[in-house]
């Protein structure tokens, strides 16, 4: 990935995750609120939102430093996506935890199950390609 | 060839050991971890409170204090 | 039949030494102790070409001055006790460090042989290595293994064969001044006077020693009768001159010999320091760390549910099985309900300790949490407790008794000792089910919330106590920090399953063990005098509970909860079954709830009060017994016990008042 590709990468990546990091905490803050349709694309949650935020923030650092210092905006986009998928795997493992135990313990929490699916897992099926084209260029750089 | 604190040592320049100014133990304890004259050391990362230096080959986190304590000059050629 | 070899494993932290311990040993491990210390004793065995072999497993050593407990446990087997030959892992990633105390292990006289491990990574790296070249440029053997595919193992074991039976020393090159040699050959002629301080060690090696000021050979020279002599000899010495051109000789003879066998590729930056750079961002370090442990306990309470679930299912139905088998009611009840209904209870909590261990040591063993100590190090600072006694506060949230003895990383004592002392703050596992309860009663929506403040709580508490203990009564600033960085490196399976394992199987054995006693005991005091109802005010729980009400009625309890709480000195799980057993709910948390909600003694502030006095009073029996063991002092433990239970007292009473003003109610 040429390094032009990575810096707007990391720029658009950084913008979403941050933006959807802030809105779900903000959401779950209770800062402010939205219809109820929207709370299947965004659950409310103060911790999902700071993660991604913080995800967010190193997507966009890596894309700042990159004229300067090439190898650690690499870096940073790196780092930032191995955590993206990393937690879109965690909270996979989350939702099917939670589906086991209500299969185990019986109930009717499904919609509620179905809801918790949040940005944390289908942005981090989209950051899936760029972390693969980064760690390539991540490990030929060292 | 000036000398300097290890803090003030840029991240990522490598830079030589030239003095430690510490009390035994402390110098014994660096030693023993290659930081002693004459090694090749450089700054990976500077914290607020502490730093991570790469040295002999390892890395080190070390408190400010200590990396105050330890005197290089900048550049890489020996002695 | 002849004497199994013995190996020394000795080496650097880091180096993967255990795991190629466990490689080499297998099942066929013994853990004990070593003699006098709270440190841990490993030893194996196993056979290689009909022929027994032993291996004792040394805490990583960087040298052979010892600065921690741990260190000084590997220098003194070293030293003192016989091994047939001493094998170094060394890191192949990082040799020079590594063959300092390879020059230094070279000087005792023990066949020595290198196990050049974590070759892959080396190699991967674009490393270099000729191992014949090696063995004869510095006069001792080197094997290639990779301690995690078990790579290099066979040729590893045939080496110690060979070396030990040919029973040679190493003989490292190096070139001591002219006039340290002088001074050397001086002592060497005095030592050689006394036969038996000869054959100790060699002559040279204790001379050596003497010239670098070594207080333990001095010591041990004291009985000798040419230790006057020696004095003589040393008077004028400049033992920390000594010390440094000695280290530096080690390290220019590494210099210049290493080059010769080992071509490293050109790297620029490497990896793990690229991502460093990111990790300990300036802004953004600690907020990664909070994520980190965000997703860690994230995942646990998630994961561990349905397992937690299951259980629950599975003893409340194995409880039934045994009632409805048991003719005898008495029996039937004391095996139902106490035995399998406590032991039940504590076994729901097992897996969510299990997996916040295993994440716990994933990122301890990826290299992360030597980060994230190097991070949280100022703030630790500020409160006057080492960057290293992070780990183990971050552990004993998940089981105080974990948590005390991962301190044993610290070297300073009093570091250690106040370490130990403030982890039962960090309100353990056992603890949150209490929590739960009585949040989700007496708060409902805002359980959560409350937890969250109850947690934050015990980390002020520990605050100001560590405050408040270096300020009186362990004085002295901490420890310098120097903390090794080890390479990020993907950790391997089983070695993380078994560093979870010899974690968690502690808390496995507390509660088949204490537990089931306790619960016993509980059902005990519940079920007698012989007719009285169970867990009602007529039975020895509900009279002992009575007389000791006067004591913790200013906090808003009554007696009932005052048993429990005695309970919950044997172990926190406690609380709740013998609450289930005081209000009749058996072991159904439903039931329990309701009684709970329904009793007019209890009310939300009693419930904070109740809450806070469980977060901070005595830890647990077990956690006693640990520190108890790793202190090795009944004062301080006792100390433990009478330090929490005032803190807790005061924090209740004070709780309990504000909360009676602000909340109303009983």
């Amino acid at each position: 990935m040429r390094s032009v590709t990575t810096r707007s990468v990391a720029a658009l990546l950084g913008v979403l995750f941050g933006g959807f990091g802030v809105v779900q905490a903000g959401l779950g803050l209770a800062l402010f609120t939205l219809p109820e349709a929207w709370a299947f694309v965004l659950p409310p949650s103060l911790l999902d939102g700071y993660v991604l935020a913080v995800i967010g923030a190193l997507f966009l650092t890596g894309a700042r430093v990159f004229p300067s210092d090439e190898e650690t905006g690499v870096a940073y986009t790196y780092v930032a996506a191995v955590f993206a998928c990393a937690y879109g795997l965690l909270s996979l493992l989350v939702l099917l935890a939670g589906a086991a135990d209500l299969l185990i313990a019986g109930g009717e929490e499904v919609p509620a199950l179905v809801e918790s699916i949040g940005p944390a897992l289908y942005l981090a099926v989209l950051v899936l390609p760029t972390y693969l084209a980064v760690g390539k260029r991540f490990r030929q750089e060292v | 060839m000036a000398l300097a604190p290890l803090t003030l040592l840029t991240p990522g320049t490598p830079g030589r050991v030239r003095e430690i100014r510490a009390g035994d133990e402390l110098k014994g304890r660096l030693t023993v971890l290659g930081l002693l004259p004459q090694a090749e050391i450089t700054v990976v990362s500077a914290g607020h409170g502490s730093l991570i230096v790469s040295v002999a080959g390892s890395r080190y986190a070390l408190s400010r204090g200590i990396a105050a304590q330890v005197l290089v000059s900048e550049g890489d050629r020996p002695a | 039949m002849t004497a199994p070899i013995r190996i020394g494993l000795v080496g650097n932290p880091n180096v993967g030494k255990t795991t190629l311990f466990n490689a080499l040993t297998g099942a066929r491990q013994h853990v004990g102790n070593w003699p006098g210390v709270t440190v841990e004793r490993k030893s194996g065995e196993l056979t290689h070409q009909g022929v027994a072999i032993e291996v004792i497993d040394l805490p990583g050593i960087y040298s052979l001055t010892a600065y921690s407990v741990d260190e000084q446990v590997s220098r003194d087997f070293l030293l003192d006790e016989r091994s047939d030959i001493i094998v170094q892992v060394v890191d192949a990633t990082n040799l020079e460090r590594n063959l300092y105390l390879s020059t230094q292990l070279a000087e005792l006289g023990v066949p020595l042989l290198l196990a050049v491990n974590m070759a892959d990574l080396a190699e991967e790296q674009g490393d270099c290595l000729d191992y014949g070249r090696f063995a004869g440029l510095f006069g001792l053997p080197a094997v290639r293994t990779v301690g995690s595919t078990g790579e290099g193992l066979a040729e590893l074991l045939d080496e110690v064969v060979a070396v030990s039976r040919a029973g040679r020393p190493p003989r490292v090159p190096m070139e001591y001044p002219a006039e340290s040699e002088a001074a050397i050959a001086g002592l060497v002629a005095v030592i050689e006077r006394d036969p038996a301080l000869a054959r100790r060690h060699p002559p040279r090696w204790t001379a050596v020693r003497l010239l670098e000021g070594d207080e333990h050979v001095l010591a041990s020279i004291a009985g000798s009768p040419v230790a006057p002599a020696v004095k003589e000899q040393l008077a004028g010495v400049d033992a920390i001159e000594n010390e440094a051109r000695f280290a530096d000789l080690r390290y220019s003879t590494i210099a210049d010999l290493l080059p010769r066998v080992h071509t490293t590729c050109a790297r620029r930056t490497s990896p793990s320091d690229l991502i460093d750079r990111v990790v300990t961002d300036r802004y953004l370090g600690i907020p990664i760390f909070l994520a980190f442990m965000w997703g860690a306990f994230e995942l646990t309470f998630a994961a561990s549910a349905p397992f937690g679930t299951l259980i629950e299912l599975v003893f409340g139905w194995l409880g039934e099985q045994v009632r409805g088998a048991i003719a005898d009611p008495w029996l039937a009840s004391l095996v139902g309900d106490g035995a399998v209904g406590g032991v039940g209870s504590v076994l729901v909590f097992v897996p969510s300790i299990f997996i916040l261990l295993l994440v716990l040591s994933v990122l301890e063993d990826s290299g992360y949490m030597a980060r994230a100590a190097f991070i949280m190090d100022r703030l630790m600072h500020a409160i006057g407790l080492p960057g290293k006694s992070f780990i183990p506060m971050l552990v004993g949230f998940g089981c105080n008794v974990a948590g005390i003895m991962a301190t044993r990383t610290i070297e300073d004592p009093k570091d250690r000792l106040i370490a130990i002392l403030l982890n039962p703050f960090m309100s353990c596992g056992a603890r949150l089910p209490v929590f739960v309860l009585f949040a989700g009663v007496f708060f409902t929506a805002h359980a959560g919330t409350v937890v969250f403040f109850l947690y934050v709580l015990g980390i002020v508490v520990a605050i100001v106590a560590a405050k408040l203990l270096r300020a009186t009564v362990l004085p002295g600033s901490s420890a310098p920090f120097i903390m090794e960085m080890p390479p990020y490196r993907l950790p391997s399976a089983r070695t993380t399953l078994l560093h979870m394992w010899s974690r968690s199987s502690m808390y496995l054995k507390k509660a088949t063990g204490v537990i089931l006693i306790g619960s016993l005991v509980v059902w005990f005091l519940a079920s007698f005098p012989v007719g009285v109802e169970y867990g009602s005010e007529a039975s020895l729980a509900g009279l002992i509970g009575h007389a000791l009400e006067p004591l913790v009625a200013p906090l808003g309890f009554d007696w009932r909860v005052t048993i429990a709480l005695i309970f919950g000195f044997v172990a926190k799980e406690v609380v709740i079954g013998s609450l289930g057993v005081l209000y009749g709910a058996g072991n159904d948390p439903g039931a329990l709830a309701g009684a709970l909600a329904a009793d007019g003694a209890l009310s939300a502030p009693v419930a904070l009060s109740l809450m806070v006095f469980v977060l901070l009073y005595t830890p647990c029996l077990a956690a006693l017994a640990t520190i108890r063991k790793e202190t090795g002092s009944w004062r301080w433990t006792g100390f433990s016990v009478v330090f929490g239970l005032s803190i807790a007292w005061v924090l209740s009473f004070v709780v309990y008042r504000i909360g009676r003003i602000v909340l109303g109610g009983a």
